[in-house]
């Protein structure tokens, strides 16, 4: 990361490296201080909705790289169908990164639950 | 050879075949019609009469010489009833399992007026299997031979991709298959379950057409892990046959609750990743206690009985009536047998629940003003309306063209609908590429999509030879014009 950046910032949950916390914060400073082009938020998915809202009011263009169930990932089943900007999109082919700002967050987080009880299963089984 | 034995009289029955009863069925996977042994096929062969106009033939998308392969099952030949078949068809065993006959073949029979038709389709699926049980050793062209004739990129291992490959190895082309998932095969793997057509019969198939020398290599999305260009550049020529996958949606509210698949994503959980055996298999499916499938079509029925062997209750929505089901009549008999429940002239209105299906709402539907086919469009029916408490709801309503190879090259024509725009010959608008099967019909069947697949190995070897030796400029009219044929659409 180091040798692709002008700068790097890390946020650690128990602060072990970087500022204590989520990466909001840092990303909210930065935005604060400095005239951002362009956000790009890979992760786990409310950490990409978090940066959704936060960069919603200022309309800094987010992109955010969907990690919706997959089952081929060719678009030939639907399971990774998303709601942008109302549309029914697959994020295996018609994504994965789309308009942060046009995704809904909420059935996307729903969808991700759905075989929770499942992969409490096979983790157990040591397959996770 | 022994000698021919008699035509049975008209009037004796047809050989039924021999099928498991439904209570048994739906507790596996496995297969749910036996198969007729030796006996009962030359049995029901010795009905055939043989006749010389041979309508039967005129039904079968592929042409088979019908009463030549019969013949040579009553002579007890069954090599030479394969090789007859084989002229033809390039999956028998296939086929003679998925095909509707009723519709086809055996719909045309001179029997089928005043008695039941010769039960064709069992015959063929007799002589597939016996060749399964009798394998030949395959010959593979010389590799010298090979490397001369041309090197053609199959794009999909579907039935029409798996018959040209065939058809081309045996030309001396050297043919590799690009497949995007795992296991090849299309929907003879993914879509159709199980119990109507094993995995070692689509396997032997497969077999046999790697044993000419024909690579496949799985995972390999053309448009993503390779783009067509770069097939275009590394091979003589590119046969597409993608097929017609991607699902499609009702677009009513609650289609994106948790606990509503496609039809496709349904069958792929539980035939391709083996879901009805979680947790030993990585992939789990849901189907609580009861299912609502939506569809009339044969990926419906499959749903519908999959579901049935996961445990659960089921009913099947079709917007129109039963006899319109744009199915096999057996499967729809079937599934009925099995205990699901049918509800014709229903469509649902809204899926129901909080963050998780609940039930659907219905109405029923009666005839309106006819649509574009001639058949009256489905209205609902005011004051009809009711709810089905379920757990799952399953999407299984038709597929359109997956767009993933064309929208990766501009160059290729397609329709509206994303149908890849060929000439008679297969040809696309972009020069050295053909396809064929579902992505350029648009969803059909099996034995179509064989022939299509037949087409355009024919195809690709007139305009390769042609480039070689100055041959077929009539058969391939694009060698003699610089641009590619282009047409309106
Ligand atoms: C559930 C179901 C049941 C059916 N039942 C019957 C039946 O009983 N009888 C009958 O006659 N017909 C039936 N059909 C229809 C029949 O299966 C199809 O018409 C036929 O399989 C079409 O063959 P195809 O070779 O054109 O394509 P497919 O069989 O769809 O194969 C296409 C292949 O291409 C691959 N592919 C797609 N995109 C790419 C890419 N970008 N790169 C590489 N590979 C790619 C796919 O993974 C797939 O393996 C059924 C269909 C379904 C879905
Ligand atoms: S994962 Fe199947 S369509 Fe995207």
């Amino acid at each position: 990361m180091e040798t692709a950046c002008d700068e790097v910032r890390i946020a650690t949950d128990d602060g072990s490296r970087g500022t204590r916390g989520t990466v909001i914060d840092p990303l909210r400073e930065v935005i604060a201080t400095t005239q951002v082009d362009r956000v790009i938020a890979v992760g786990p998915m409310p950490m990409m909705k978090a940066v959704a809202e936060l960069t919603r009011p200022s309309h800094v263009p987010t992109v955010a790289s969907l990690n919706p169930i997959m089952v081929d990932g060719t678009g030939m089943c639907g399971a990774c169908r998303v709601h942008i900007d109302g549309q029914v999109r697959f994020a295996c082919v018609d994504g994965p990164e789309f308009d942060a700002h046009s995704v809904d967050f909420d059935e996307l987080a729903a969808r991700l639950g759905m075989y929770a009880s499942e992969e409490r299963t096979a983790l157990e089984q040591g397959r996770g | 050879m022994a000698e021919r034995r008699p035509h049975r009289p008209l009037s004796d029955p047809r050989v039924a075949m021999p099928m498991r009863g439904p209570q048994d069925r739906v507790g596996d996977f496995d297969e749910v019609s036996l198969g007729l042994s030796l006996a009962a096929a030359q049995h029901e062969a010795e009905r055939c009469r043989l006749c010389t106009r041979s309508p039967c033939v005129d039904g079968c998308p592929v042409g088979i010489d019908i009463p030549r392969f019969i013949a040579a099952l009553m002579d007890g030949d069954l090599d030479r009833a394969h090789a007859v078949i084989s002229e033809r068809n390039a999956l028998p065993a296939v086929c003679g399992r998925v095909c509707a006959m009723d519709e086809q073949c055996e719909r045309l029979c001179i029997l089928e007026k005043r008695h039941d038709s010769v039960a064709i389709g069992s015959l063929e699926r007799f002589v597939g299997d016996w060749r399964r049980a009798n394998p030949v050793e395959a010959t593979a062209p010389s590799p010298n031979a090979a490397t001369t004739a041309g090197r053609v990129a199959v794009v999909g291992s579907g039935p029409a991709g798996l018959t040209a490959a065939q058809d081309l190895a045996k030309m001396g082309y050297e043919v590799t298959v690009f497949e995007a998932l795992h296991r090849p095969g299309g929907v003879l793997v993914y879509g159709i379950p199980r119990f109507r057509l094993p995995l070692d019969v689509i396997d032997e198939e497969i077999q046999n057409i790697t044993r000419l020398g024909v690579q496949i290599r799985t995972n390999h999305v053309v448009g993503r892990t390779t783009s067509l260009d770069r097939l275009c550049s590394e091979f003589d020529a590119v046969f597409l046959a993608t097929g017609a996958g991607l699902p499609i949606f009702l677009g009513i509210p609650g289609e994106s609750l948790v606990g509503v698949y496609s039809g496709n994503e349904f069958l792929m959980r539980v035939n391709l990743m083996g879901a009805h055996r979680f947790p030993e298999s990585d992939t789990p499916v849901r189907t609580g206690h009861r299912v609502v499938v939506v569809g009339g079509g044969d990926t419906s029925l499959d749903c519908a009985r999959t579901a049935l062997r996961l445990g659960a209750d089921v009913s099947l929505l079709y917007r129109r009536s039963r006899e319109l089901m744009p199915c096999r009549s057996e499967e729809i008999d079937h599934a009925i047998e099995e205990g699901v429940d049918l509800q014709c002239e229903t469509t649902p209105v809204r899926i129901v629940g909080d963050g998780r299906v609940a039930a659907v709402e219905c109405t029923r539907l009666g005839p309106g003003a006819p649509d574009a086919s001639g058949r009256a469009s489905p209205v609902p029916v005011p004051g009809s309306e009711f709810t089905i408490d379920c757990d799952t709801v399953i999407i299984a309503i038709g597929f359109g063209v997956n767009p993933t190879v064309s929208r990766s090259a501009p160059d290729l024509r397609v329709d509206e609908r994303g149908v890849v725009w060929t000439d008679e010959h297969l040809a696309t608008s972009k020069r050295g590429v053909f396809a064929g099967g579902d992505l350029a019909t648009g969803g059909a069947t099996v034995i179509l999509a064989v022939a299509q697949g037949r087409r355009a190995a024919k195809s690709i070897d007139a305009y390769l030879s042609g480039r070689h030796h100055d041959l077929a400029v009539s058969a391939a009219p694009w060698l003699s014009t610089p641009t590619p044929p282009v047409g309106l659409i």
